[in-house]
């Protein structure tokens, strides 16, 4: 369940995870799906999240050509406030102030959003660095960078050339909170590796290009992420969840992604089967009949999503199951088995 | 002290013409029908699964079509006559229907059909109008019935309910039997009704009023 591209270092209980999000031209699968953390304290997996609200941070008082630092605090703040408004989660931020100290990737136990210059990273526009404790599974550091090796802009409606800091803020801060991955997009292969086509979740591993803000707006995939992680009332008495089990040949498999459509409402939730028995759970749902999808990972990066070495399936047929399954207000489905054959 | 006995006498003649009637030849006053009730395929819309493309416009991911087919159930109906040929009625039918949504246009998954139980209850009161023009013979008459009501639709799994807004019209064919003398009903008899059947909300993936056609047969005592 624990995804983490690069290297998962270990300093005395801490563990540092680093999140590349937003990668430029790198591979990314046709599916959908948002994903938590998962991180597996005394035998048991705990799921990431921070323990207390708000979680408060600080900005790095430096600009960029194009964004000053007041213009980039008020950027990410838009994207905080986004993620706030969810009406159904109750994550809560505070703004801290301006540093000069802690920098972005410190381990400080401070909070920090910033510039860096990192022209090595040349398809990284932005990265966001976890440090949990390992006795309990609890977030107790996250910052993020923001790449100044590439064109940024704050304008209302963008700015063709340059990338928007906005847009990818929410990005990275989907991240800051818990939320790993989504693979609720389309993608299409060019000449220089993958190009995003469309998508419908902003914890899509890619970003758009230069200009594009339609990602400053959640999704319905992630507003059931942040409200999975931090649910309000409403959240558990209003929606509903639906589980179940992926099976090819009898056998459960791992990493293959689940989509629940609602016909009604038009929106697309997912997640990922995330043990050997196939078994799944997509939370956030909004009461009523769903047709559930499930398809491998078959032309993508997995590692954008789930750990590369964990066995994930490959090899079977995107298929579309036979039933609608009825997803109960406050309650659960009820298992149900899809099965899968052989590309 | 005059006038009374003259007002007396006029209400006690205003009287005597129903009373007398009833005692002769009172028609029926109350119907019931019970009978089987077919409930065609009735097209309840819905979205289709789209993402948010590269230049701002939706991109397919797959389309969708979503239709209930009620099938063989049965309907009732009680009946209290308001006046010559006007009935009003409450009727309730019943169906195990079933919801089907056609999955089309993927990128790569086939075509599929998924589908889904329903049990689905109409609750309507209407009314049923049988003109003395529309004899077709003795025993044969024509009626044109029309109502609106409730529609609940429980979810096979049953973990859920839904509900709606019911209407119909239609119209049909009462064949009476030879009326019995002195029995526990006045007359009997078997009714033939087209109706299209409209329900709005319900399982419905729209807010549209969606129309499916029906047949109901039903044989009807009154009383």
């Amino acid at each position: 369940m624990t995804r983490a591209r690069g290297a998962a270092r270990r300093q005395r209980s801490w563990i540092a995870l680093t999140l590349l999000a937003a990668l430029l031209l790198a591979d990314a699968a046709p599916a959908r799906a948002y994903l938590k953390f998962g991180v597996p304290v005394n035998g048991r997996t705990v799921t990431l999240k921070w323990p207390a609200e708000p979680v408060r941070y600080l900005v790095f008082e430096q600009g960029v050509d194009g964004v000053s630092a007041t213009e980039f605090r008020d950027a990410v703040a838009r994207a905080f406030a986004t993620w706030e408004a969810v009406p159904s989660a109750t994550i809560q931020y505070a703004y801290d102030g301006f540093t000069r100290t802690s920098r972005p990737g410190d381990e400080d136990f401070v909070n920090t959003l910033g510039f860096d210059d990192r022209p090595e990273l040349d398809r990284v526009l932005a990265s966001t660095t976890l440090l949990l404790d390992e006795s309990t599974g609890e977030l107790v550091e996250s910052d993020i960078f923001f790449n100044s090796a590439f064109a940024w802009s704050v304008a209302a409606g963008g700015e063709r050339t340059r990338f928007d800091l906005e847009t990818i803020a929410l990005h990275e801060i989907g991240h800051f909170s818990g939320l790993g991955h989504s693979a609720l997009g389309e993608t299409e292969l060019t000449g220089a590796g993958r190009r995003v086509t469309a998508t419908e979740a902003v914890m899509f591993p890619i970003a758009f290009g230069p200009g594009n803000i339609s990602n400053r707006i959640l999704r319905a995939d992630d507003i059931a992420g942040i409200s999975d992680l931090y649910p309000s009332e409403a959240f558990n008495d209003d929606t509903g969840s639906l589980s179940g089990r992926v099976t090819w040949n009898g056998q459960g498999i791992f990493g293959a992604h689940v989509t629940a459509f609602n016909p009604r409402t038009g929106l697309l939730v997912g997640n990922f089967t995330l043990n050997a028995d196939g078994q799944f759970s997509i939370a956030g749902l909004v009461p009523g009949p769903h047709i559930v999808r499930v398809e491998p990972l078959d032309d993508a990066e997995v590692a954008s999503f789930l750990e590369e070495d964990a066995g994930i399936e490959l090899d079977f047929r995107a298929t579309v199951h036979n039933r609608l399954i009825v997803v109960p207000r406050g309650g659960d489905s009820g298992s149900v088995t899809i099965r899968v054959v052989s590309k | 002290m005059r006038p009374a006995p003259v007002v007396t006498v006029l209400l006690l003649a205003g009287l005597a013409v129903p009373f007398g009637l009833e005692a002769q030849e009172a028609p029926p006053r109350l119907a019931v029908s019970v009978g089987p009730d077919w409930l065609g395929e009735a097209d309840v819309g819905g979205a289709d699964a789209t993402l948010t493309g590269a230049g701002g416009g939706r991109v397919d991911l797959f389309r969708t079509a979503s239709t209930v087919t009620g099938g063989v159930g049965v309907g009732a109906a009680v009946g209290v006559r308001v006046a010559g040929g006007l009935w009003t009625e409450l009727t309730a039918r019943y169906h195990s229907a079933r919801l089907a949504t056609r999955i089309t246009g993927d990128i790569e998954a086939a075509d599929e059909t998924a589908r889904e139980a329903l049990q689905q209850l109409h609750v309507d009161g209407g009314l049923l109008w049988l003109p003395e023009k529309l004899r077709l013979a003795s025993r044969l008459q024509l009626f044109v019935a029309g109502g609106a009501g409730y529609l609940r639709q429980l979810h096979g799994t049953n973990t859920l309910a839904e509900t709606g807004r019911s209407y119909y019209a239609g119209s049909g064919l009462i064949v009476s039997l030879p009326e019995r003398q002195g029995g526990t009903f006045k007359a009997s008899g078997v009714r033939l009704e087209l109706r299209a059947a409209g329900s709005r909300g319900g399982v419905a993936f729209d807010d549209r009023l969606h129309v499916a056609p029906a047949i109901w047969a039903s044989l009807f005592l009154r009383f």
